[in-house]
């Protein structure tokens, strides 16, 4: 097939390479200030956190950073098409935790625009909801802090706030 | 389909050039209402039932390549790849690939059979493991059913039932009580694209077929989970709701029911 121009709707590509970082440790990263007050709360379907009471903070990155895989989003695909299937290699499984070789470009899926910003919302609640988490609502500046162009610093203070004290806002539900 | 999945299409397709038409009936072709039906030995036949109450979008299906198939499109991805200037990632590089293709939809405007509350697809294709993907409309690949879902083997000289594929909304309670537990979910589903849930129905013995088959070709599939997996390149992402038997969650987990084992992400 071939692809006209799709200059809203294409978006994002990623490094998703293996490249090994430096873990921070959990005391290292600093909760942000979660008051927020009712008027500078953002839409509730796009502008929340995530929580789950008795989580660790390393299960908590594991399920952000598993989830975050499926945030890139590259071009339409069109039908028929051919999709190189892989097979599973049971001794040598897709770690559920951060792959923290996230960087470049894929922060585009995060600072693109909005009605991009509402497909990776979406698909972060599907991924993270039968996890078991909850969402909070918050503000878009707070949201944008916490979702900046570094998706590994995103996904730890993310990780921070999920396992941390319930958030003092409302709940979105489910 | 709901009018607001029709917006998202025809954005989509508003922007897409008019693909050039390839003959694919040999790995898949529907046939058509009127036809007449020989059952080839060389040949895999996958039948399937699409309920219409829902979004009434389409089950897309995919045959699993096998390594020469992968590695001679990996090959061909790499080159148009870097024609055009290797920006981005290749693992979200989608191209104009001349090979065959493994991924269709099974589309109800080509059913064998149907009424207003369902349509009967029937297609004729190449032997092999297959998985129900994703849905979709038209020749858009809308959503993968990447966070879990089944596979099942297509033996040539059989007609393989698939059962009957439901689809719906998820933000409102589905009007396909099998669809309760992945449907309902608020408003988040339901923004700038909705986001769609599907679900299968196993095929019974005596399921209803379409003219012209003979049952005793007929065999109900026989499935199996599979685990998450990605694909960049679809609107959205959710995961085939539970079939009893077959497919089970436990929290981020997809479990094969049969085995008890869970079905590791690829």
């Amino acid at each position: 097939m071939r692809l006209g121009f799709l200059p809203v709707l294409l978006v994002a590509s990623a490094d998703l390479g293996l490249a090994q970082q430096t873990i921070p440790s959990e005391t290292a990263i600093a909760i942000p200030d979660l008051h927020i007050a009712d008027s500078d709360l953002g839409d509730e379907r796009k502008f929340f956190v995530f929580h789950k009471v008795g989580v660790s903070f390393a299960e908590a990155r594991a399920d952000i950073g598993f989830c975050s895989r499926f945030i890139l989003r590259g071009q339409q695909r069109f039908l028929p098409d051919f999709v190189a299937w892989k097979q599973v290699d049971p001794a040598n499984p897709i770690p559920n935790q951060l792959n923290y070789g996230l960087v470049g470009e894929v922060i585009m899926a995060i600072i693109a625009p909005a009605i991009d910003r509402s497909v990776r919302q979406t698909r972060m609640m599907r991924c993270m909801l039968p996890r078991g988490y909850a969402r909070y609502r918050t503000s878009e500046a707070l949201w944008k802090q916490i979702n900046s162009s570094d998706l590994a610093a995103s996904i730890e203070i993310q990780a921070r706030i999920a396992s941390g004290p319930v958030p003092p806002t409302p709940r979105t539900l489910p | 389909m709901s009018a607001r999945i029709l917006l998202a299409v025809l954005a989509l397709a508003a922007v897409v050039a008019p693909a050039e038409a390839r003959d694919t009936s040999d790995v898949f072709r529907p046939i058509r209402a009127g036809e007449s039906i020989t059952i080839r030995p060389d040949k895999a036949y996958l039948l399937i039932r699409i309920a219409r109450r829902g979004t009434t979008q389409d089950p897309v299906i995919l045959r699993e390549p096998d390594s020469a198939e992968s590695a001679a499109f990996e090959a061909a991805r790499g080159a148009a790849f870097a024609r055009k200037g290797s920006k981005g990632d290749i693992a979200a590089f989608v191209f104009d690939y001349a090979g065959t293709p493994n991924l269709f939809i099974m589309s109800h405007g080509k059913a064998i059979a149907g009424d207003k509350a369902e349509a009967m697809v029937l297609a004729e294709v190449r032997p092999g493991n297959y998985v129900l993907y994703g849905q979709g409309y038209a020749n858009i690949l809308y959503l993968c059913h990447c966070l879990g879902t089944v596979g099942f083997d297509a033996p040539a000289g059989i007609v393989t039932d698939l059962g009957t594929y439901l689809s719906d909304q998820a933000a409102k309670p589905s009007v396909y009580p099998e669809l309760a537990s992945e449907s309902n979910i608020g408003p988040t589903a339901r923004m700038d694209f909705i986001l769609a849930v599907g679900g299968l129905v196993p095929a019974g013995q005596s399921a209803s077929l379409p003219p012209g088959i003979e049952r005793t070709l007929v065999k109900p599939a026989s499935f199996h989970a599979i685990g998450p997996f990605v694909d960049p390149n679809v609107m959205h992402i959710n995961r085939l709701a539970p079939i009893p038997g077959v497919l089970r969650y436990d929290g981020g987990k997809v479990i094969d029911v049969a085995s008890g084992k869970e079905a590791l992400p690829r």
